[in-house]
C-alpha cells in the first residue's frame, strides 16, 4: 500500500480499516499526519451533521388504526376508502364553510413544529437569515416592525411562509405573513390553547398568535405594527 | 404478522419502534431536504406509508434502513412534484437555528454551511456513513450503485468538505 492508497482509502473514512493501512501509518509520519487531520476533520463532520430533532410534538407518528391496519383483509381497506372519502368530503365542506377557523386550525397545528421558537429573548435574528426568509416568500419587512427573534422558512398549505417571532411587552408572539391565503375580515380565534389574530394584507394576510390570555388590545397593536411594516415584493 | 395481534398493540409496537428511530429519520431526511419544514414533511410522509406497509417489515432490526430507504422515495416525491427554487447556500449557513449556533463552533458552522453546498450525490452517502454508520456495501444498496462507486463519493466528500475548510486543493 503506498501513500496514495493510503490517502484513498482514509479519505473514503473510517469504514473498514485494513492492516495493511495501519502498518503503512507506523512507519510513514507524513501519513500519519494526513490521518490524525483526517480524523478531526471527521469528528468535525458528525457534529455539523447532528443537527437538533424537533419534538415530534402534538403530531402523532402515524394515524391511530382504527378498523384499518396493513395485514387486515380486503373488506377492512373498503372500510378504510370508504371512511377516507368521509374524512375528504366532511374536510371539504368544513374547509369551504369556516375557511377562517380552518386556517386559525392550522395555523395552531403549525405551532407544534417550532416548540422552543417561543421564547423571550432580546437578541435579532441576524439580518442575513431575516432577510433570506422573507426575500423567499417576496417579502420585506420595514423599519417600525417589534424586533424578530426568530424568522423561519416554514412549508404552510402549499408554500413556503415567513414564520417569524417578534418580542412584544407582553411576551413573544409569533406571526406568519400568508401570501396565499386570502380572509375577507380581520379575525380572532381562541384554539388549542392559542389566541390567533388573522387580518388582510394586500396580498394574501398576515396571522399573529399568542399563547395565554393575551389582551385582544395587545395582538391588534402588534398586528397594526406587523401589517404597516410588511411589504409584498414578489 | 398474525391476525392475533391487535391494531392498537401494533400501533403502539410501530410507535415505539419509528419514535426510537425519529432522530436518524429526520436527520436524514433533514440533509436530503436542507430544510426543516420539508424534512418535517418528509418524515411525516414517511411515516404514515411506513405504517401502511408495517406488516411487510419482517425484522425489526432491518427498521431503520426500510425507513430509511422510505424517506429517500418520498423525498423523491415530493422533487417530482415541486420545483424547489436554488437555494444560496451562503444564506442557508445563516439559517441555522439560533440556540444551535450558539452551542456549535465556528468550525462547526463553517463544515455544516460545507455540507450544504455538497451535491447530493455526495452527501447522502456521507450521511449514511458519518451519521447512520451504514458500511460501504449498505449505502451501494441504497443508493442502488456500486461498491466502488461509493468510496469514490465518500472520498470526494471528503475532499471538498477539506478544501472548504482548510483550503489547498483536492487529492488526486
Amino acid at each position: 500500500m503506498n501513500c496514495l492508497d493510503v490517502r484513498r482509502a482514509l479519505g473514503a473514512g473510517p469504514g473498514d480499516r485494513a492492516a495493511e493501512l495501519d502498518a503503512h501509518l507506523a512507519g510513514c509520519p507524513a501519513c500519519a499526519r494526513y490521518a490524525a487531520d483526517m480524523a478531526r476533520l471527521e469528528a468535525t463532520i458528525r457534529r455539523a451533521l447532528e443537527v437538533p430533532v424537533p419534538a415530534a410534538g402534538a403530531r402523532r407518528l402515524a394515524p391511530r388504526p382504527a378498523a384499518a391496519h396493513p395485514s387486515r383483509p380486503r373488506t377492512r381497506w373498503l372500510a378504510l376508502a370508504a371512511s377516507l372519502v368521509g374524512v375528504v368530503v366532511l374536510s371539504a365542506t368544513f374547509w369551504a364553510l369556516y375557511p377562517r377557523e380552518a386556517l386559525a386550525t392550522a395555523l395552531v397545528g403549525h405551532m407544534a413544529h417550532e416548540p422552543n421558537s417561543r421564547q423571550r429573548v432580546d437578541a435579532p435574528v441576524p439580518p442575513g437569515a431575516l432577510a433570506y426568509v422573507l426575500q423567499r416568500s417576496g417579502v420585506a419587512l420595514d423599519a417600525g416592525a417589534p424586533l424578530v427573534s426568530y424568522a423561519q422558512s416554514c412549508w404552510f398549505r402549499g408554500w413556503f411562509v415567513p414564520h417569524l417571532v417578534v418580542q412584544t411587552p407582553d411576551g413573544p408572539m409569533t406571526v406568519m405573513v400568508l401570501p396565499h391565503e386570502r380572509v375577507q375580515a380581520p379575525t380572532m380565534v381562541d384554539e388549542g390553547g392559542y389566541r390567533v389574530m388573522i387580518v388582510p394584507a394586500a396580498r394574501g394576510s398576515i396571522a399573529v398568535l399568542t399563547e395565554g390570555p393575551v389582551a385582544a388590545a395587545s395582538i391588534e397593536a402588534i398586528v397594526s405594527r406587523v401589517a404597516a411594516a410588511v411589504r409584498f415584493t414578489g | 404478522m398474525s391476525d392475533s395481534v391487535s391494531p392498537q398493540a401494533e400501533h403502539a409496537r410501530f410507535e415505539a419502534l419509528c419514535g426510537q428511530l425519529r432522530p436518524d429519520l429526520y436527520r436524514f431526511a433533514f440533509w436530503l431536504a436542507r430544510d426543516r419544514a420539508v424534512a418535517d414533511d418528509v418524515v411525516q410522509d414517511t411515516l404514515l406509508r411506513a405504517w401502511r406497509s408495517f406488516g411487510s417489515l419482517g425484522d425489526e432490526a432491518a427498521a431503520r434502513p426500510w425507513l430509511l430507504t422510505i424517506a429517500r422515495r418520498e423525498f423523491a416525491r415530493r422533487f417530482e412534484r415541486k420545483t424547489f427554487e436554488t437555494v444560496d447556500v451562503d444564506d442557508l449557513a445563516e439559517l441555522e437555528d439560533p440556540a444551535l449556533a450558539a452551542q456549535d463552533s465556528q468550525e462547526v458552522l463553517e463544515m455544516r454551511a460545507a455540507i450544504f453546498a455538497l451535491e447530493a450525490d455526495y452527501r447522502e452517502p456521507l450521511v449514511l456513513q458519518v451519521l447512520m454508520g451504514y458500511t460501504t456495501d449498505e449505502i451501494a444498496t441504497h443508493m442502488e450503485l456500486t461498491p466502488g462507486a461509493v468510496l469514490t463519493r465518500l472520498f470526494r466528500a471528503r475532499q471538498k468538505l477539506k478544501v472548504a475548510l482548510l483550503g489547498g486543493g483536492e487529492e488526486p
